[in-house]
């Protein structure tokens, strides 16, 4: 595809070209090799939200409400398998515990599974398992692994050529610890910068990152971009001709400043929304973040992550007073998310979209990682009896049950699939899935094959790991 | 749903073809099928009933395939043919049904296939010992032996020689090429001036002798090759090194290639970071453990070859096995290397084996440094033609756009030329593995100084016709930005020394501020300090504050820093003027209770008489108005002084020398643009700018802050600025119609923020990104 350089009829073309499959615009206009057609599922959602509870979210202590102790001196570790008392959700069967009143009222819309179970990679590292999360990959690996977030925004295309097609709320990648860990998942690997996340650190400034730089009127900006056409057309490029790697420049500006001054920008300003809709969400960072994943999905976002952010030894990686940091936590995130579940559903857009709450493990008080396991304790406080508020918690990062919320996308209503034992340990005792399925099962909901490869250095990188990943269809309705 | 997805992405960083995302895999599931039943009978010259299995092509030019439909494939009938005649393979058991299934899936699915993979033996095999090659064309005696060879090639392939470029767009090309740097308006000057017939290859050696700059450009070749960084993965628990030091030494004296590779494979404490790797804590996968790891990266930077798909099982795509990777890795491990095949163990343990066992054995018995020492002498044998065959092509990609060998990475493909390839390399090796003389040959030749050609995606059946347009790296651009903008950072922060060891010297100037009584904490002052200069100055300024402080010069901010441990360096040639200039330092003392505090700045210019003028603190100084008091340099001077000196050494003759992109952390806008990860070995930096990319150079903050504080410089300029830029960027003058499109930017009183807007539009403009 070539641009033609003449700027009268480039209105025209680059109208055709706004015609075209998003998906064949998104690749950066690829060669297609040929005429073959692969078979993907059928898409059951155009859009898929990743809330992410980052820093490891003890079941427990959540949504897979086990024997509740409350705290008092010289209480037993052993004894103790929830910090929180159980409450009900609007699910008979299916509980909570306390603190997620709102998330429980709107569980007849969702699945929960509280099967998923990590691999077991000897000294338990957050960024190492979620980077495993999140490109279903475990870290190091000989090609950079692409974010499943940029799985979808090249194997499906924007959804709207003006909304990135990877976005992630919430999680800086500077001055934060394991910064460089982090950045090493928070990529579009391979496939190139183009797949990879658009970064919007701070919800409230996310308005920022989609308009013309601070201080520039919009006439201004609209004035900057006429001159620089003018001397493209003046410039010797103009004169000399066709250089596919020059046009293709000068198609990924034009694509930048068309998204700069488009009306979908609106979508990134939070001080747009009605007073009335916005209260709802709080005015907390990850609140914030969930009100500006609906309006983003409502313009044509194509894959939306939302993090409580991963800072070492904060909010969800609680190595000692687990249970005030729990309860402080939940007050933040549960009507937040709660909302956008109710936001999509009266929007109509719930059922095609998919919305999944996970973490990268469980937490326990007793075990690290899982029974047998080698994996080095990594509690601030190795205590027997409890004798001080701040031991009380779930202190250990634990592998073997793990509880993954998912509404809309066509799941089934109010469905539990998998559960974790009664008695510790709570390892998941039937159905257990590992990333891979897990990963199948969103791929499935986004119409994406788990068997999806892409060549690379003559070797073949799947979807899900090996191409084996099996999507759990039980829990679609 | 369906989905195309069989595509080609060209130009990231590894070679990346879309393969169908059907229910098949080619080279894991298909192949071993079809090489195990199929292609004795239909391939390889031998296509028995005229069908030929040879590429996706063949077969489908046979008719027996009808692509997305099994059931109307004659090719899959024959396979359950209840007619024994009819039935494939012939005279042999039938396929199972389960590789029945898989070909009909892969019929179904698309007929994926390897891209550029073929059931032809190769009859050409890539030689590994050196080559001498007869040089063609005598009449051209004396002339570089790269055009000799590349006259007699053009007339071979009916090739018209691409066109002569011109001294400007050479000193441009050359310029980026060697140091990493645009010429600056002055060099473009003197050299369009120069009337020497050799005046190309005065220059060429010029930049090959400045070995600073030389060094500082080609960082970012070697960190990307050898996954060196400043702050990565890794480094937080000790899983990881830098060779930094040594690295930046090895370019600085133009080390030996051959010693350079030995070094690393056979490492000091110096440069053992290359052969440790990259260590996460916890376990990983078998084909991820650090041996495998110098395995696959000493085979790919060093040999070219593709040690990935060895490292889990025998390859599918070239004769690679999986004792070969082991083989490597056990020269490297502590004891013989049990292998695991697809993350199982086997049971079977492999002995060191080097890649090209043919150069010679590695004794089984010797230690882990004597098979290191080893395996560096076969890396850099003499008959190990392989280590400057694929050194001279990542070169030559590097200056031409495209290798001799593509990929990189595969060199066993063949050379469009194998006399180029041979005699660069052969020379390379016979003349004691300088890499410098290697790059003065390339760009020496008119080969190298002719008009940019198209770039081709062929991969078979490739011709060279000239060289290809490259976009600039990331540091590059961001090194011209700088540059244009006089924005760069005060500090280098990759450890490194350009000049000679600087323990124990004399640092002149002196502290002031406080060194004996408690100054309270969270107090703020202000120094300042007037300075007259008849005719303006140049020069850069050297400053250290306990504990933080903000340096502005006449009234503009040039830089701030909070850790008194870290000396900074700043040009401040742009904000001087003539006449009165004041200097002023908003200083703060932090801590909880009263504590000593201290302030220390050099500043040496040369001024308009090219007279050098120095300005140190001192008494001279004022105090929030008072004068200051001059203290000794106590404790502070033993932590700084060696960074002072280093500072005072690098100067050339007191101008400062700038910081690079290559030598400090990624930035946002860096990562942007393309500079890795560096987690995996990176040979090929991303071709295009993609959408994102120009999102961050329309509004990123720190794009647009270089734009804005180098418009508040360039502002105050009137004259010739657009001529200026012109000359700078893109060395050349602009076009009348140019001048008046720029006159219409920036309006008849250029404001700072037109001026931005002008810088923009130049700086974005294809003929600047790209080194054409």
């Amino acid at each position: 595809m070539s641009i033609p350089l003449n700027f009268e009829n480039r209105r025209d073309f680059l109208k055709k070209l706004g015609a075209a499959s998003a998906a064949t615009l998104a690749m950066g206009a690829p060669r297609l090799l040929g005429e073959e057609e692969g078979e993907h599922p059928e898409a059951k959602a155009d859009c898929c939200i990743l809330i992410w509870m980052a820093g490891g979210m003890a079941a427990p202590d959540t949504f897979d409400p086990k024997h509740y102790e409350p705290f008092k001196k010289g209480l037993s570790v052993a004894d103790v398998g929830s910090t929180f008392p159980a409450i009900p959700t609007a699910v008979s069967g299916i509980d909570f515990t306390e603190g997620f009143e709102e998330l429980a009222k709107v569980m007849d819309r969702g699945t929960i599974i509280r099967s998923a179970v990590q691999p077991d990679l000897g000294h338990i590292l957050h960024s190492r398992h979620q980077y495993h999360w999140h490109t279903g990959y475990v870290p190091p690996q000989t090609v950079a692994a692409p974010h499943i977030g940029a799985w979808m925004a090249k194997v499906l295309g924007q959804r709207n050529e003006a909304m990135p097609g990877f976005i992630d709320i919430g999680q800086r990648l500077e001055g934060v610890g394991e910064k460089e860990e982090l950045k090493a998942f928070h990529t579009g690997g391979f496939f190139g910068s183009e797949y990879g996340p658009f970064l919007l650190p701070y919800p409230d400034q996310a308005i920022g990152a989609v308009q013309p730089p601070e201080g520039m009127t919009p006439g201004r900006f609209a004035n900057r971009y006429k001159f620089y056409q003018k001397l493209v057309k003046e410039g010797q490029v103009g004169k000399s001709g066709s250089e596919f790697q020059q046009e293709s420049m000068l198609r990924s500006m034009d694509k930048a400043h068309r998204l700069l001054s488009s009306k979908e920008s609106v979508a990134f300003d939070l001080t747009k929304e009605p007073e009335k809709s916005a209260a709802p969400y709080g005015k907390g960072r990850f609140g914030q973040g969930c009100l500006l994943a609906r309006r983003l999905a409502e313009s044509g976002a194509r894959f939306i992550e939302v993090t409580t952010e991963y800072q070492p030894f904060k909010h969800w990686d609680t190595h000692e007073k687990g249970h005030q940091t729990v309860k402080n936590l939940k007050k933040e995130i549960d009507q937040p998310m709660a909302q956008l579940i109710r936001d999509l559903e009266e929007r109509g857009m719930l059922e095609r979209t998919l919305v999944i709450v996970a973490s990268e493990f469980s937490r326990d008080m007793m075990i690290e990682g899982v029974p047998g396991s080698k994996a080095r304790d990594q509690t601030t406080h190795k205590v027997d009896k409890i004798t001080e508020m701040k031991h009380y918690g779930q202190h250990r990062h634990f592998t073997g049950g793990t509880s993954v919320l998912m509404f809309g996308g066509g799941v089934k209503k109010g469905f539990q699939y998998g559960k974790t034992a009664d008695v510790r340990p709570f390892v998941a005792v039937e159905k257990p899935l590992g990333i891979e399925d897990l990963h199948a099962t969103i791929f499935e909901a986004m119409g994406i094959s788990p068997k999806t490869s892409f060549d690379i250095e003559g070797r073949p990188f799947y979807a899900t790991k090996d191409g084996i990943g099996k999507a759990a269809r039980e829990i679609f309705g | 749903m369906n989905f195309r997805v069989k595509e080609l992405m060209s130009g990231l960083s590894l070679l990346l073809v879309g393969l169908a995302a059907g229910e098949v895999d080619f080279a894991h599931e298909v192949l071993p099928i079809l090489k195990e039943n199929c292609v004795k009978c239909h391939s390889n010259g031998k296509y028995k009933g005229g069908l030929s299995l040879d590429t996706r092509e063949a077969l489908l030019d046979s008719d027996t395939v009808e692509v997305g439909k099994a059931g109307e494939s004659f090719f899959i009938e024959v396979l359950t043919s209840e007619d024994e005649d009819e039935r494939m393979p012939h005279d042999a058991d039938p396929l199972s049904a389960g590789q029945i299934a898989v070909l009909t899936k892969w019929v179904n699915g698309g007929l994926a296939w390897e891209a550029g993979f073929t059931f032809k033996e190769k009859k050409w095999k890539a030689p590994l010992a050196h080559r001498k090659v007869e040089l063609p064309g005598a009449e051209f005696e004396g002339g570089n032996p790269i055009d000799r060879i590349a006259q007699a090639y053009f007339e071979k392939n009916k090739v018209q020689p691409p066109e002569e470029i011109s001294d400007a767009r050479f000193l441009r090309r050359v310029s980026l090429d060697l140091i990493g740097l645009l010429p600056t308006a002055g060099e473009l000057k003197a050299f369009l001036a120069s009337e020497s017939e050799k005046k190309r290859e005065e220059k060429m050696r010029g930049l090959l002798a400045r070995d600073l700059d030389y060094a500082d450009h080609w960082m970012t070749f070697w960190n990307d090759l050898l996954r060196n960084d400043y702050a990565g993965t890794g480094f937080i628990d000790g899983g990881r090194k830098q060779i930094t030091g040594w690295l930046y030494d090895s370019l600085k004296t133009n080390k030996a290639y051959d010693q350079f590779v030995r070094e690393l494979m056979n490492p000091t404490a110096e440069s053992e970071g290359f052969i440790k790797g990259i260590k996460w804590r916890g376990e990983v996968n078998a084909s991820q453990v650090p041996e495998i790891q110098f395995a696959q990266n000493v085979s790919q930077i060093f040999f070219g070859e593709n040690m990935k798909c060895a490292s889990c099982h025998d390859s599918f795509i070239d004769d690679w096995k999986l004792e070969d990777a082991y083989g490597m890795a056990a020269i490297i491990a502590g004891k013989p290397l049990e292998m695991y095949r697809c993350d199982k163990a086997t049971g079977k343990k492999m002995e060191a084996k080097f890649l090209f066992d043919e150069l010679g054995e590695i004794d089984k018995t010797a230690s882990k440094s004597g098979r290191l020492a080893r395996a560096a002498e076969l890396s850099t044998a003499k008959g190990n033609g392989r280590l400057a065959r694929t050194i001279v092509n990542r070169l030559w990609a590097r200056l031409m756009g495209r290798g001799l060998v593509e990929p990189v990475d595969m060199m066993g493909n063949r050379p469009w030329s194998e006399d180029m390839l041979d005699y660069l390399a052969w020379d390379l090796a016979e003349n004691g593995y300088d890499l410098k003389r290697t790059l003065a040959f390339m760009v020496g030749s008119r080969v190298y100084q002719s008009a940019t050609v198209a770039r081709s995606e062929k991969q078979d059946d490739f011709v060279f016709e000239g060289p290809v347009a490259k976009r600039m790296t990331a540091e590059q651009f961001i090194d011209a930005v700088w540059g244009i903008t006089g924005t760069a950072p005060g500090k280098i922060e990759a450890k490194i020394s350009r000049g000679e060891s600087q323990a124990n010297v004399m640092v002149p100037g002196k502290w002031i501020w406080s060194a004996t009584d408690g100054r309270p904490a969270g107090e703020e002052v202000v120094f300042t300090k007037d300075l007259k200069l008849p005719g303006g100055a140049k020069g850069e300024m050297i400053i250290t504050c306990d504990n933080a402080y903000i340096l502005k010069v006449n009234g503009k901010e040039i830089g701030r820093d909070s850790d008194w441990e870290t000396v900074e360096s700043y040009d401040v040639s742009g904000a001087l003027r003539a006449g009165r200039n004041t200097i002023r330092v908003e200083a703060k003392n932090l801590g909880s209770s009263p504590n000593a505090a201290a302030l220390y700045v050099y500043l040496q210019l040369v001024n308009a008489e090219g007279e050098v003028v120095v300005v140190t603190a001192d008494k001279e100084w004022l105090v929030d108005g008072k004068p200051a008091r001059e203290h000794a340099s106590n404790g502070w001077g033993e932590r700084v002084n060696g960074q002072i000196a280093g500072f005072l050494a690098e100067g050339d003759s007191g101008m400062a020398r700038k910081v690079r992109a290559s030598l400090v952390k990624s930035t946002l806008l860096m990562r942007a643009l393309g500079r890795p990860n560096r987690e995996q070995v990176v040979t090929t930096r991303p071709a295009d700018l993609t959408t994102l990319q120009a999102l961050e150079l329309n509004n990123g903050a720190e794009f647009v802050g270089y734009l804005n504080r180098g418009a508040a410089k360039l502002a105050s300029k009137k004259e010739n600025m657009v001529r200026d830029l012109y000359l700078d960027a893109l060395s050349r003058i602009p076009s009348d119609l140019e001048e008046a499109v720029a006159k219409e930017v920036l309006g008849d009183a250029p404001t700072p923020e037109r001026v931005a807007d002008f810088l923009w539009t130049v700086l974005m403009l294809p003929e600047f990104q790209f080194n054409n």
